[in-house]
């Protein structure tokens, strides 16, 4: 007898679970979700910060660095610095002219860093997906508001738990879309120039990056778009202040294996965004 | 089988799955850790505990991800009953049965993630389904030999011992 009821509980179980993973919406079970990752913290968050020092050193990231003067700081503090100015001049430049356009606004314009609040990533998706389990005041932060950090954007939040859990989706998940425009450094290194009209939808390759494949090489050409250049967020659904915002590098335009004019361009975030110990959430 | 350090070892387990999988990618396929911990509660405890054992580490591993709730019971039910199902033909503790059940285990994990992913996209791409089945087959031996070698921690019984209890 007790065999039948457990045979009849489980396929209960099993049904729950089908019903689950193939047919209720996914909102339905985040709520609970983000709430149980903090009960994993104790572990996750060692594990995650001495494997994302490991993997710093055997795999480091390529810096930018520039030729700007000498002085007592070190090549480090100099190229840092330089990231983090450039990423601003250039999400300086959209905003500006975004401002320009609906004459208003004012108040957005500033270093970003102002309208974000820090989370501490304690882990990685258990699964296949690309997402960073976070953990920190949440209070006020909702799912779909954008992540940064100083390399440019990370993703945006999948979930959030009244208990300081959330998880952040990324950019370069395979899930994620967002529009995007290109841009680059003129010989005037405060100057960001944009590429004409050029606009495009990308999606993570569940790699380390992201990929298009909408353009035609015609296009491409005709913006003189290269490997390099800047690929900066340009979609609606995010703030103003979000605008222009870098997302990685040109890393490779090539011609598409299922058309013969379709350009495949790969994009790369400047880090391994897998290995961050902090994000930074755009809650204004 | 005994809940305490069967709950610890899931823990342990699913905290190395979110803090290190990631970091340990090859080809950016990462290697799924909890399996070879499912393997071994599948081919150790009885049928119901195991049954009901990975089902719940499954939804555990779901609270960790964006997967749709639902996907790792699946998956590990499915592996639990392919296990128990073949469990009166193989050696248990040799290595080479380490390997093929986690094998089989990713190729089970492989089939059910794309299924789910035609329904719920995205759908991981073939290669690093390949890839993470391979990568955390060459891992099953030498997760589960510290895990055999502990065994007696978990309690489990004999299925005749316990079916003549019933």
């Amino acid at each position: 007898m007790a065999w039948i009821t457990f045979n009849r509980i489980y396929a209960g179980l099993i049904i729950v679970a089908v019903v689950s993973a193939m047919i209720a919406p996914k909102p339905f079970s985040d709520k609970a979700r983000a709430q149980i990752q903090r009960i994993f913290m104790p572990i996750t968050y060692p594990i995650h910060t001495v494997a994302s020092v490991v993997s710093r050193r055997i795999s480091p990231q390529a810096v930018e660095v520039e030729r700007s003067g000498g002085g007592p700081r070190t090549y480090q503090e100099i190229a840092d610095e330089n990231r983090d100015l450039r990423v601003e001049v250039a999400n300086l430049t959209a905003q500006l002219r975004a401002l320009q356009e609906v004459n208003a606004e004012r108040e957005l314009v500033g270093p970003l860093r102002e309208f974000c609040r820090p989370l501490r990533v304690t882990g990685n998706d258990t699964g296949m997906r690309r997402a960073l389990l976070v953990q920190g005041p949440v209070q006020g932060m909702r799912a779909g508001m954008a992540a940064l950090y100083p390399g440019g954007m990370v993703g945006k939040l999948d979930r959030v738990g009244w208990s300081g859990g959330a998880q952040v989706q990324l950019i370069t998940d395979r899930g994620f879309r967002i529009t995007a425009s290109f841009g680059r450094f003129s010989e005037n290194p405060r100057h960001f120039q944009e590429l004409g009209s050029l606009r495009t939808l990308f999606e993570g390759d569940g790699r380390n990056g992201l990929v298009c494949g909408i353009l035609s090489m015609k296009q491409v050409r005709d913006a003189g778009l290269k490997e390099g250049d800047w690929a900066v967020v340009a979609d609606s659904d995010y703030p103003t202040a979000l605008q222009g915002y870098r997302l990685g590098l040109v890393k490779a335009i090539e011609t598409s294996r299922e058309g013969l004019e379709v350009a495949r361009i790969t994009v790369r975030p400047q880090e391994d965004l897998l290995t961050l110990r902090e994000v930074m959430v755009l809650v204004k | 089988m005994r809940f305490i350090p069967t709950l610890i070892l899931a823990y342990l387990a699913l905290g190395l799955q979110s803090g290190l999988a990631q970091h340990i990618q090859i080809r950016d396929a990462s290697p799924n850790l909890v399996l070879p911990v499912v393997i071994f509660i599948a081919l150790y405890a009885s049928r119901d505990s195991a049954l009901l054992g990975t089902y719940l580490i499954g939804l555990m591993q779901d609270m960790l991800s964006m997967v749709p709730l639902g996907v790792n019971p699946l998956m590990y039910a499915a592996i639990t009953a392919a296990v128990r199902m073949t469990q009166p033909a193989i050696h248990r503790e040799h290595w080479l049965t380490h390997i093929l059940l986690g094998l089989a285990g990713g190729v089970l994990q492989g089939v059910i993630l794309s299924i789910v992913g035609l329904r719920m996209p995205p759908r991981p791409p073939v290669e690093m389904l390949l890839v993470s089945t391979l990568y955390t087959a060459a891992l099953c031996p030498i997760l589960l030999r510290p895990l055999l070698a502990s065994r007696r921690i978990f309690g489990f019984q004999p299925e005749r011992k316990m079916l003549g209890r019933v």
